[in-house]
């Protein structure tokens, strides 16, 4: 798909301008902060919380979102899973080809599957999207695909 | 301070179960329409089944009656998000805005009186608008992933429910924070008694400053 090919062949400057402002200046210090570690980026997203403070409201023992599920669900979205074939379509269908409109998608698609909302979803997108380093979709998914049955053959953990 | 209609702008905000509403936490009506701020972890970063939750009886002026838990939910959907700084943006559909000024930590000193309103023990199902007044006891950087953002520390004992909380300069109700909870070392989350984490019962209640809610909207 193209939009999708697209996408990942985005520049950094590019993707960060597909969420809002004050995300991008959050994940453009951890990124300093991490000498462009996308992952830890993503990591750090994903578990902030204000330092020594209890929180006075919300669910207990609410799961967790791992990034390594997102990716999951990253890799099945880009890579042809039908779980996510309408969203896929309503890409393809959009005359807006904007990087915004196409990540907006994905975290709320993706975010659906998981239990949160897009907006919290969009930036650890856009790093996973970064990790993937510009490599064509097709070769990425084979990759991915290559990894799984080799770690399945020798029965190490990915 | 003016306390009339707070109860316009200040509600719960709650997930439909199959066992009704649970609220989780309080919110506030921002000065753009059908915009509310709340704090990320009350929400959990989680769309499904979030509501605002008005029961319409909360007036400060008028007697609030315990036994009556009827209200209105109004769908609420999460608009932005800021783990760090433990902000959260909802949207209903609805024109409704509030004229709140909005500032932030600069705008008071250590000492200044300040207000704060909300609804204490409201994760127990208590929906009673409260006001408490107290003061800035100090001006501090809080870490997150690696991150300082200013925050305020109010000598006042909150209690869960309260974060989300708006927080008024008293002497011209401009929003100057917002409660996210209280220090405990670690976060807490060790020992309950009761359903009570002892090492909350104090008078160090963590604010974050409402500048970075204007950088969301």
């Amino acid at each position: 798909m193209e939009e999708l090919n697209n996408i990942i062949q985005s520049d950094q400057e590019q993707l960060l301008a597909s969420i809002d402002d004050y995300q991008a200046e959050i994940i453009k210090s951890f990124l300093s902060n991490t000498s462009n570690d996308f992952l830890q980026s993503a990591d750090n997203w994903l578990n902030a919380s204000p330092a020594n403070t209890a929180k006075f409201g919300g669910e207990q023992n609410k799961a967790k979102i791992y990034r390594d599920k997102l990716l999951e669900e990253l890799e099945k979205f880009l890579c042809g899973d039908q779980q996510y074939d309408e969203d896929r379509k309503k890409i393809a269908d959009s005359t807006d080809k904007s990087q915004k409109y196409i990540i907006g998608v994905m975290s709320a698609a993706i975010g659906k599957t998981l239990g949160a909302a897009g907006p919290f979803i969009a930036p650890v997108i856009v790093l996973l999207i970064l990790s993937i380093g510009k490599m064509a979709v097709n070769a990425w998914c084979a990759m991915r695909k290559d990894a799984k049955s080799t770690a399945g053959n020798s029965g190490l953990a990915q | 301070m003016e306390i009339s209609g707070l109860d316009k702008i200040i509600y719960t905000v709650g997930r439909i179960t199959p066992n009704g509403v649970n609220l989780l936490g309080t919110c506030f009506l921002l000065n753009k329409n059908g915009l509310l701020a709340t704090a990320s972890h009350v929400t959990n970063n989680d769309n499904n089944n979030l509501v605002i939750f008005a029961s319409g009886k909360t007036d400060l002026n008028s007697y609030q009656d315990t036994a009556d838990n009827q209200g209105q939910t109004i769908p609420a959907s999460i608009y932005k998000v800021d783990p760090v700084r433990d902000i959260c943006i909802l949207k209903i559909d609805n024109a409704v805005a509030s004229n709140l000024s909005i500032g932030g930590a600069d705008d008071v000193r250590v000492t200044d009186n300040v207000g704060v309103v909300g609804f204490p023990h409201c994760v127990n199902g208590r929906n009673i608008l409260t006001f408490q007044s107290t003061e800035v006891g100090a001006k501090v950087l809080i870490e997150s992933s690696s991150i300082k953002s200013k925050h305020l520390i109010l000598n006042i004992q909150t209690r869960p429910g309260q974060s989300g909380s708006p927080i008024f300069r008293l002497n011209d109700s401009k929003l100057i924070g917002m409660i996210i909870g209280s220090y405990v070392p670690g976060g807490g989350g060790g020992i309950s008694l009761g359903g009570v984490d002892p090492h909350t019962l104090h008078q160090t209640t963590h604010a974050v400053s409402s500048e970075y809610i204007l950088k969301m909207i």
